[in-house]
């Protein structure tokens, strides 16, 4: 079996990288050979992504997610006022909120809480923008909240219907919103599959708005408790935004 | 396999390990009690260990730009806990061998070794405290937070697992198992290595998320790599008893592939077989396990998972490391994809 140095593997996989020859520092030149299985584990990178992989990813993307939460209920406890979160909690909590693994220049940014009480309804305003336009306004970096505005009774069902804006000159592409599990302080779920969204594609024009409805369905065998996910959109990575609901 | 092609991750391995473990020796103290604390609490870092987390955290920080020096405490901590959770993770399974000797559970037995596996997990705080000259109080903050969060994750996984084997618990699926490798495994053996190293080069300006793909898919595939093992390695390589975790019932990809293949019967019999104590068990019943995941091909499913979550690993270090300058480290972080798959111990 011929042998393919690191860089030669790295110009195939990535074809930003360097030609072998400009490589810098690299003191372990010696070319590799390539076992069957190593033949065999490059071969799984031009494949499409395999089931476990996109079931391992959207796993971490839960339990990252249920750590914005716990973060944010430590957070709370420690810091009362609004300076001290401002001085630090980038640094303390930025690992859980980035995500690097696409660099979309998209933010997102609560602008609005127009909760309407009544028959169960709250409003949510969430602007964004698409990659590479401006907007005027200062992104805040907190991840919105989606918060139900009652309590929910195990057996019953609420909609949510919220905005989006889309304050960028570019039309977005077609979208669709998921969430993830809802998981509770005590570790308790409510799947995903009970939290549905409509319309089920959405596409919004640049200054447009579109409104979104959530709806919850809460399993009658649910735990009191209050449950946390995250909302977030296809082909709009960064557009995302925690659901926040509490069982009684 | 051409053992020659990993003499380079070996021998970086080696360095980094080296030079964590000397320094590891100058948090036990030399005074009494030695001879049921002490002297014990250097067992297992003494042993031949491969050291992949203080390697992750040293070379993540050299190819960030900083030296294997200013990680050098933190990944002496890192490995402390690592091994504090070897000790009691022993006295769990109720296992006879680690790194080709005797447990300190099976050697002294467990009252002794639960206590010197809290005795390691009170040193790891010195060297943590110790990164506030060298880092100042924000960083050492920082990498307490990765710390906190990483041995929470570990336990809560290793809870999980326990968890399964306590109710006897036969109805997992793939995602249960992957769901507790993230918690018990990835964290503490790859994604917080990397972040913690990253982090102190970079005095915190480095977006640590882009370490938690690649370290999930490397953790996953090494944990199921380890996993296979453990089943079918080499017991002078690998260092612990093979088919130690049949004996023990542990819930693996291979054991969670076949209980979701096998037929009614079958997966009755292997719920009775579970549900009995391991120093119950009979070697004629192991060997009935062993046999059903052959006749499944739950080895042939495991190691494909593997090697699916190794290419997925390959792809994702362009994220986390894709933008450096290419360096000895850089190249070491890549190599170690493969060798952690392929590896024999």
């Amino acid at each position: 079996m011929k042998g393919e140095h690191y860089m030669q593997e790295k110009s195939k996989i990535n074809p930003k990288s360097e030609p072998a020859g400009e490589k810098k520092g690299n003191t372990a030149a010696s070319a590799i050979e390539l076992t069957s299985v190593a033949q065999e584990v490059f071969s799984q990178i031009a494949k499409s992504t395999s089931r476990v992989v996109q079931q391992a990813a959207s796993i971490l993307e839960e339990e990252v997610a249920a750590g914005i939460v716990a973060a944010k209920e430590v957070e709370g406890k420690l810091f009362d006022t609004r300076d001290i979160r401002k001085e630090n909690k980038e640094v303390l909590f930025s690992r859980f909120r980035k995500d690097a693994h696409e660099v979309v220049d998209i933010f997102m940014d609560l602008v609005g809480v127009a909760a309407k009480y009544g028959i169960n309804l709250t409003q949510r305003m969430i602007t964004f923008t698409v990659p590479g336009t401006k907007t005027e306004e200062a992104p805040v970096s907190d991840v919105p909240k989606l918060e139900m505005p009652e309590p929910m009774k195990p057996g019953t069902e609420t909609e949510v219907p919220m905005e989006l804006e889309n304050k960028s000159r570019e039309v977005t592409d077609v979208f669709s919103m998921y969430c993830t599990d809802l998981i509770s302080s005590q570790g308790k779920r409510i799947a995903a599959g009970n939290i549905t969204f409509a319309p089920d594609t959405i596409k919004i024009g640049p200054g447009q708005t579109a409104r979104v409805t959530v709806k919850v369905s809460v399993p009658r065998t649910t735990p009191a408790g209050s449950y946390s996910g995250l909302v977030q959109a296809t082909n709009l990575y960064q557009l995302r935004a925690i659901l926040i609901i509490r069982v009684v | 396999m051409p053992a020659k092609s990993y003499d380079f991750v070996k021998e970086v391995l080696e360095d980094y390990n080296a030079l964590a473990i000397k320094s590891l020796f100058r948090y036990i103290p030399e005074q009494e009690p030695r001879r049921y604390l002490y002297e014990l609490v250097s067992s297992y870092p003494g042993r031949p260990g491969k050291g992949f987390r203080p390697g992750l955290c040293m070379a993540t920080c050299k190819a960030f730009g900083g030296t294997e020096h200013l990680a050098l405490q933190s990944a002496v901590a890192i490995e402390l806990f690592h091994n504090a959770f070897l000790v009691h993770d022993d006295v769990e399974d109720d296992s006879d061998y680690r790194r080709g000797e005797r447990t300190l559970n099976a050697e002294y037995g467990i009252p002794i070794a639960v206590n010197v596996g809290d005795a390691m997990n009170v040193l790891s705080i010195r060297p943590l405290m110790e990164n506030l000259s060298l880092l100042g109080p924000e960083l050492t903050w920082l990498v307490f937070t990765e710390v906190e969060h990483m041995v929470r994750q570990c336990v809560e996984g290793q809870a999980m697992e326990l968890g399964w084997v306590h109710d006897n618990d036969i109805h997992l699926t793939e995602e249960d198992y992957l769901r507790m490798t993230l918690k018990k495994t990835c964290w503490y053996t790859i994604i917080h290595p990397c972040r913690i190293g990253a982090l102190i080069a970079t005095g915190g300006e480095a977006d640590l998320d882009r370490f938690n793909r690649f370290g999930y898919y490397l953790g996953a595939a090494f944990q199921i790599q380890d996993d296979l093992l453990n089943l079918i390695g080499d017991k002078e390589k690998y260092g612990k008893e093979i088919g130690g975790d049949l004996w023990e019932g542990k819930r693996t990809m291979m054991l969670i592939h076949l209980l979701n293949s096998a037929t009614d019967d079958e997966k009755e019999w292997l719920g009775h077989f579970l549900s009995v104590p391991r120093r119950q068990r009979n070697l004629q019943d192991v060997e009935n396990v062993y046999r059903l995941m052959i006749t499944y091909d739950s080895f042939g499913y495991a190691r494909s998972c593997s090697r699916n979550l190794a290419g997925a690993a390959l792809k994702e270090f362009f994220t986390a490391y894709g933008d450096l300058p290419d360096t000895r480290d850089k190249e070491f972080l890549y190599r170690i994809v493969l060798y952690m798959i392929e590896r024999e111990l």
